[in-house]
């Protein structure tokens, strides 16, 4: 999808950030700096891809933004909790991750799903069951649960 | 061998960093950590059902023959870089397989170094790189241009003057051919008068053309042994009839006439032409009676270095503008008159050398500008290992060429040019000993004939330090019997013999250096 691009919106008190595309070293997040709200609403829905050096980019950006203000992380792909758990800063201290992405299997149809998950459907890290759209079975989560959900302990 | 009592204790690898994985001969998972599984971007259940070969698929490197080698000879296995496609991308890496046991099973433990990010940053850069390194060419040529057009004026008038001299001559030489009545002998004494002189004003014009036309010459960055005097002349000799013009002192004060530096030459005469230009811009716009801009090279032996002060007796450079000068861009000059650039570039042309420009101080009635450039064996051996770096092969053989000639040295130069050996050249065996203190050399080569210390003396001083480095002579057959003296007393290796062609020395040093890898 090539460099990052942002698209944001300002509604009220809140912008809402929406990323699309690599955050790599090309990924320039200077445009955001200028932003004044009270709640960051960062949607991580169309990253396809990050490397360390557009982590370490984006590291740097938003630990600039005040403690007072509220980090929201939305919608966040495999990739970017799989990153989470390995690089210290990339989740802002005391920022919320409302929601990600995770991977389910449906056996009968052999057919690999992202489902959509909240933070608050995650009891004792375990994956909330999942029905297939298509056969209604139940679908298995398709990761180790202990490994997938340890962002949330940190 | 590295033991694990069961399959549990391998989660003390869950915690890594590094994608790990534990296979059975057959290439079979027995374990994974997380970081692999993300490494192959992969769900659990089909690394289950795979192998590690179908999962790493590279098509130049033998996976299997790797790990087959780690597990029949019992010891830990590197490769090289290795690109494979994973999950249908690509990727770069260096693996590291060593044989396990799990209880009493035999396996085959594989690190992964993921290098795919730091491999697509030098792609990438590579090419950024070589467009700076061609923009940049670009701004050297041209600010040695727009340098060239300010001088163009006083280059024309110092053409024309050996030209009217030419015509004139000519003129004499064309009486002569027509009278009658004048004495042939007279006759004869004026014609080879007016030879000679047309002789001189073509070589002028020739000298002055040629300074032109090397000042311009640019592309590569060639590195030679030049004595810095000569530098400075003809730096000098381009910028002379400004100076003549303008009624203003130029003056050369060189204390070290052996000064030698490994340089670009076009490069530093860039970076002089630059300093006196500035000068002169300066001095002729002060109110100084007595304009005056000297040119100073001297030898600073503790520091190992040469110093050459460009300096005028001008108004000074205001503070303000001090902080400035040095910036791309900044000019005090008017729109047209100069591009900023000059200054920027004479440091980077001298970094590029180790070396160093200051403005050492500014103040009405005296500016000094101060080039600093390290002693020639510093060079030497910096330059050799950065084109050696580029050769890939780093553990290259230091060898350590003394002679007082210049051209010795640049013919050495020329023979260990992209081989795997470091050259370094001194003209001074009193620089080279210093140096051998501070540096392990492998192998030296000495000229026998030099001022100061002959070759006998020189290796005398390096026993004495208890340098056992192998030493060659280097001179004319006529010091043979010095060699065949020296032979044992001073543990000399042999004796090449001037003129000597590459081949010769590359062999000789072959032998020498073949019983030195012999030894460890």
């Amino acid at each position: 999808m090539g460099t990052i691009r942002l698209e944001t919106q300002v509604v009220g008190d809140i912008a809402t950030i929406l990323l699309k595309g690599s955050i790599d070293e090309d990924a320039d997040f200077k445009e955001l700096s200028e932003l004044e709200a009270k709640v960051y609403e960062f949607d991580f829905e169309n990253v396809d891809m990050l490397n360390s050096c557009g982590i370490r980019g984006w590291i740097s950006f938003v630990e600039k933004i005040p403690d007072s203000k509220k980090v929201i992380y939305k919608n966040c792909p495999q990739i970017v909790i799989e990153q989470i758990s390995m690089v210290f800063g990339f989740i802002k201290e005391g920022a919320l991750i409302e929601s990600f992405y995770a991977p389910y299997f449906c056996s009968s149809c052999d057919e690999e799903k992202k489902i959509r998950l909240h933070t608050k459907d995650i009891i004792n890290m375990k994956a909330p069951k999942m029905l297939c759209e298509k056969c209604s079975n139940e679908m298995e989560f398709d990761d180790i649960e202990t490994q997938y959900f340890s962002f949330l302990n940190r | 061998m590295r033991t694990f009592e069961t399959k549990e204790k391998l989660s003390v690898f869950d915690a890594v960093f590094e994608p790990v994985t534990i296979i059975k001969d057959d290439g079979c998972f027995i374990y994974f950590n997380h970081s692999f599984r993300i490494f192959t971007q992969m769900a659990p259940r089909l690394l289950k059902e795979a192998t590690v070969f179908t999962v790493i698929n590279s098509t130049r490197f033998d996976f299997k023959n790797f790990v087959l080698e780690a597990f029949k000879n019992d010891r830990e296995m590197l490769s090289e870089e290795i690109d494979f496609i994973v999950n249908k991308d690509k990727k770069f890496a260096v693996l590291k397989a060593m044989p396990v046991l799990i209880g009493k099973e035999l396996a085959v433990q594989i690190l992964f170094n993921d290098l795919s990010v730091e491999r697509r940053l030098y792609d990438k850069y590579k090419i950024n790189m070589e467009e700076l390194k061609i923009a940049y060419q670009q701004i050297l040529n041209s600010d040695k241009l727009s340098t060239l057009g300010e001088l163009t004026a006083s280059i024309s008038h110092e053409i024309t003057n050996p030209l009217t001299v030419a015509k004139g001559n000519l003129e004499v030489l064309e009486y002569c051919l027509k009278d009658k009545t004048t004495d042939p002998e007279l006759k004869k004494q004026s014609l080879q008068s007016s030879v000679r002189n047309l002789w001189s004003s073509l070589k002028r014009i020739h000298s002055i053309i040629y300074n032109m036309r090397s000042f311009l010459h640019s592309a590569e960055d060639k590195r030679e042994y030049i004595r810095l005097e000569d530098v400075i002349d003809s730096s000098i000799e381009l910028v002379r009839s400004l100076y003549l013009e303008s009624g203003i002192k130029l003056l050369k004060n060189v204390t070290d006439i052996n000064s030698v530096g490994l340089i670009n030459r076009i490069k530093v005469e860039q970076v002089l032409v630059n300093l006196l230009k500035n000068a002169y811009d300066a001095i002729k716009a002060s109110s100084e009676q007595n304009k005056l801009v000297s040119i100073n090279l001297v030898r600073d032996q503790e520091d190992e270095k040469t110093i050459i002060d460009v300096m005028d007796n001008g108004d000074g450079i205001s503070e303000e503008n001090q902080k400035n000068i040095f910036n791309m861009f900044f000019t005090t000059k008017k729109v047209g008159e100069g591009t900023g650039l000059g200054l920027s570039i004479c440091t980077r042309i001298l970094d590029s050398h180790n070396g160093k420009l200051t403005l050492l101080s500014s103040r009405k009635g005296e500016t000094i500008f101060r080039i600093e450039l390290p002693a020639i064996e510093a060079s030497s051996y910096s330059y050799s290992e950065s084109n050696l770096n580029r050769l890939v092969n780093k553990n290259g053989f230091k060898i350590l060429v003394v002679d007082n000639e210049v051209e010795v040295l640049n013919v050495f130069n020329t023979i260990f040019k992209d081989t795997e050996y470091i050259f370094i050249g001194s003209t001074d065996p009193k620089e080279a000993l210093k140096f051998v203190d501070g540096m392990n050399v492998d192998l030296i080569i000495t000229d026998y004939e030099m001022p100061g210390l002959n070759g006998t003396e020189f290796v005398h001083k390096l026993r004495d330090k208890g340098i056992t480095t192998p030493v060659f002579y280097l001179s004319s057959g006529s010091n043979l019997s010095k060699y065949k003296y020296d032979k044992d007393s001073l543990n000399i290796s042999g004796f090449i013999v001037k003129p000597f062609g590459k081949d010769q020395i590359i062999d000789t040093i072959e032998k020498v250096l073949e019983e030195k890898r012999g030894a460890k």
